[in-house]
C-alpha cells in the first residue's frame, strides 16, 4: 500500500507538477531581458576594446542585457565562453574570433544550439556564422601599398611585420599590399616576420632585424600596435627620421603620430561601424529576420598627412 | 694533419646536405600556395570585360555632368551615379568624356575636358597610366556582386585581373604615344570618398581610350 502510494505520488509529480515547474521557469525566462554575448579576441589592444564596448553599448541601446567575454587570443578560452553563452541562454553572440579556422568549432556549437553568431572584423572560415561584418582589409592595404610605392619613389629596402599567422586579416593585408608593391622590382623586402599584432613583440622583432640590416627605407606593419613597436625600435636605433613606418587600423597613438609626421600612413578601419552593424543585425535576427548577407565588407580608408583632418582615433572626425 | 682535412671535408659535406635540405621561402608565398583556389579569376575578369563592361560603357555618366552634380547636389549625385559594395564612404563612378591632352606626366595624363551646355565650369582630369590598382573598375560598373563568390580572396583576385587587363590592354595605348594637344575620348572608373570630394584631384582608371585621328595623323 505504501509502495502504491509512492507510485501515485511519483506519477502526480511527473505528470502534473513537473510541467507546472517547467512552465513557471519558462515564463520566468520569457519575461527576462533578452541577452547578447560579446566575445572578443582580446581586450589587451585598445582597438578591440573600442570594438567590444561599442557592440555592447549598441546592443544595450536596442534593449539587451549584454556581457563582454575576453578570449585573450586563446581559442580554448574562447570555446569556454561559447559554452557559457550556450548554457546561459544568450539570444545572440557578437563575435570577434581569435582564429579563422580555430574558432569554427565554437561557431558550430552555437549554431547547433540555435544561437546566431555575427562576426565582427575578423572572419571565420565557415558559412555557419549568421553573418560576418568585416573590414575590407585587402582593399585597404592596396591603398596603403600604392601610397607606399609613391612615398618610396618605387625603390628601396623594406620590412614587413605580419600579424597572427592564423588570422585571415593578416594575409588579406599582406596580399593587398604585395599586389601593389611586387610590381616594383626595385622595392626589395629584406625581412618578413610575424609579430602577432603585438607592440612589444614588434619592437623586439624590429630590433633583431636592425641588428642584421640597418639599410632599411620603410616598414609595413599589419596593424598600428606593431607600427608603434617598430617606430619605437627605430627611434632607439636613431633611424626614425630615415625609415618610413606604415600601419593599419587607425589607432589613437598612430593618428597622433601621423599628425606629428612620425608615422607616414595607416589604413583607417571603422570598428564602431562594424560593431553597430553587427549589433543591428543580431537585433533583426531576434526580431525574426532570417535572411542575411553572408559577408558585408566595411570600407577601409587611407590616412596620411594630407587628409588627417578628416579622421579621429578609430574612425572619422564627427 | 690528415685527420684535420677529413674533419673539414666531413663538415663541408654535412653543410652541403643541410643546405640542400633547407629552403627559405616567403611566408606569404607559402600561405598562398597552401590555400590554392580553383577559381579562375582571369577567365572571370575576361568575361566581365568583354560581356559586361565594354558593352555598357555608353551608360557611364559624362564627366562634366558628374562634376556639376557633385558641386550642386553631391548627395543625390552619389546616390544616382555611384556604386559600391562596402559599407562606408568609398564610392565608384563609371565616367566618360573627351578633351585635350594638357600634359603628359610620369604617372598620369592630364586632360582638359570639353565644356558642354550642362556645365560652364570644367576641371582637368588625370588619367592614370602607372598606378592601376584597387577596385574602381570592378565596383564602378555595379555588375559584380560579392555574393557570387564563395571566397573573399577570389573576389579580390577579380579586381587584380581586371587591373591587369587595363595595364596590358589600355595603358600601352597611352604610355609613350600620347602628345600634348591631342584630342582624346575616354571612359573609365573613378574612386571617390564621399566625405573628401576634391574635383581637382579626380583620377580615372581608363577602360577605353580613343584618339581623334586628325590630331594623331602626324604620328
Amino acid at each position: 500500500m505504501k509502495t502504491r502510494g509512492a507510485v501515485y505520488f511519483k506519477s502526480l509529480f511527473v505528470g502534473l507538477l513537473l510541467p507546472l515547474i517547467f512552465m513557471a521557469c519558462k515564463k520566468e525566462n520569457d519575461n527576462s531581458e533578452p541577452k547578447i554575448a560579446v566575445v572578443v579576441s582580446t581586450l589587451n589592444n585598445p582597438w578591440f576594446v573600442v570594438l567590444a564596448e561599442t557592440a555592447a553599448e549598441e546592443a544595450r541601446k536596442l534593449g539587451y542585457e549584454v556581457n563582454i567575454f575576453d578570449s585573450q587570443n586563446n581559442t580554448a578560452l574562447e570555446s569556454e565562453h561559447f559554452e557559457n553563452a550556450i548554457v546561459s541562454g544568450y539570444d545572440a553572440i557578437l563575435f570577434n574570433p581569435t582564429d579563422a579556422d580555430g574558432s569554427v568549432s565554437s561557431v558550430a556549437r552555437a549554431n547547433e544550439a540555435g544561437i546566431p553568431v555575427f562576426c565582427m572584423d575578423r572572419e571565420v572560415n565557415s558559412t555557419l556564422a549568421t553573418s560576418q561584418v568585416l573590414s575590407d582589409n585587402y582593399a585597404g592595404s592596396v591603398s596603403v601599398g600604392k601610397y607606399f610605392v609613391e612615398e618610396l619613389n618605387k625603390k628601396g629596402n623594406y620590412v614587413e611585420l605580419l600579424g597572427l599567422v592564423g588570422d585571415n586579416n593578416t594575409w588579406n593585408r599582406s596580399r593587398g599590399f604585395h599586389s601593389v608593391v611586387d610590381h616594383y622590382p626595385d622595392l626589395k623586402m629584406v625581412a618578413q616576420q610575424s609579430a602577432d599584432f603585438d607592440r612589444n613583440k614588434a619592437m623586439e622583432v624590429m630590433e633583431s632585424i636592425l641588428q642584421v640590416n640597418k639599410d632599411i627605407d620603410a616598414v609595413f606593419c599589419g596593424n598600428d600596435a606593431m607600427a608603434m613597436g617598430a617606430y619605437q625600435a627605430l627611434k632607439s636605433a636613431g633611424l626614425e627620421a630615415e625609415v618610413k613606418v606604415f600601419g593599419f587600423d587607425g589607432a589613437e597613438n598612430v593618428i597622433e603620430r601621423i599628425q606629428k609626421g612620425d608615422i607616414t600612413a595607416t589604413a583607417m578601419q571603422f570598428p564602431k561601424v562594424m560593431a553597430k552593424t553587427a549589433a543591428g543585425l543580431a537585433h533583426k535576427y531576434i526580431e525574426g529576420q532570417r535572411e542575411f548577407i553572408q559577408k558585408s565588407p566595411v570600407d577601409v580608408e587611407l590616412v596620411t598627412k594630407d587628409n588627417i583632418e578628416f579622421y579621429a582615433a578609430y574612425g572619422q572626425k564627427e | 694533419m690528415r685527420k684535420k682535412w677529413v674533419n673539414i671535408i666531413g663538415l663541408m659535406v654535412l653543410l652541403g646536405i643541410f643546405a640542400s635540405s633547407v629552403s627559405i621561402e616567403r611566408l606569404d608565398e607559402v600561405k598562398s600556395r597552401a590555400e590554392g583556389s580553383s577559381f579562375d579569376a582571369a577567365a572571370y575578369a575576361g568575361n566581365f570585360w568583354e560581356n559586361e563592361l565594354l558593352p555598357n560603357l555608353d551608360q557611364a555618366v559624362e564627366i562634366n555632368q558628374l562634376f556639376k552634380g557633385l558641386e550642386n547636389n553631391p548627395e543625390r549625385t552619389f546616390e544616382e551615379y555611384s556604386n559600391a559594395l562596402g559599407i562606408g564612404n568609398i564610392r565608384f563612378f563609371m565616367v566618360k568624356g573627351s578633351g585635350t591632352v594638357a600634359e603628359v606626366q610620369d604617372n598620369h595624363i592630364i586632360i582638359n575636358t570639353k565644356s558642354d551646355s550642362l556645365s560652364s565650369k570644367t576641371y582637368p582630369v588625370k588619367i592614370a597610366t602607372e598606378y592601376i590598382f584597387g577596385n574602381a573598375v570592378r565596383d564602378a560598373s555595379g555588375k559584380i556582386s560579392l555574393t557570387e563568390f564563395k571566397e573573399t580572396m577570389d573576389f579580390n583576385m577579380v579586381s587584380a585581373e581586371i587591373n591587369k587587363l587595363v595595364r596590358e590592354g589600355v595603358i600601352p595605348q597611352l604610355n609613350g604615344r600620347t602628345k600634348e594637344g591631342e584630342i582624346i575620348k575616354f571612359a573609365g572608373a573613378i574612386e571617390m570618398n564621399k566625405r573628401q570630394v576634391d574635383l581637382r584631384a579626380v583620377e580615372i582608371i581608363p577602360v577605353l581610350v580613343q584618339y581623334n585621328s586628325k590630331t594623331r595623323r602626324n604620328e
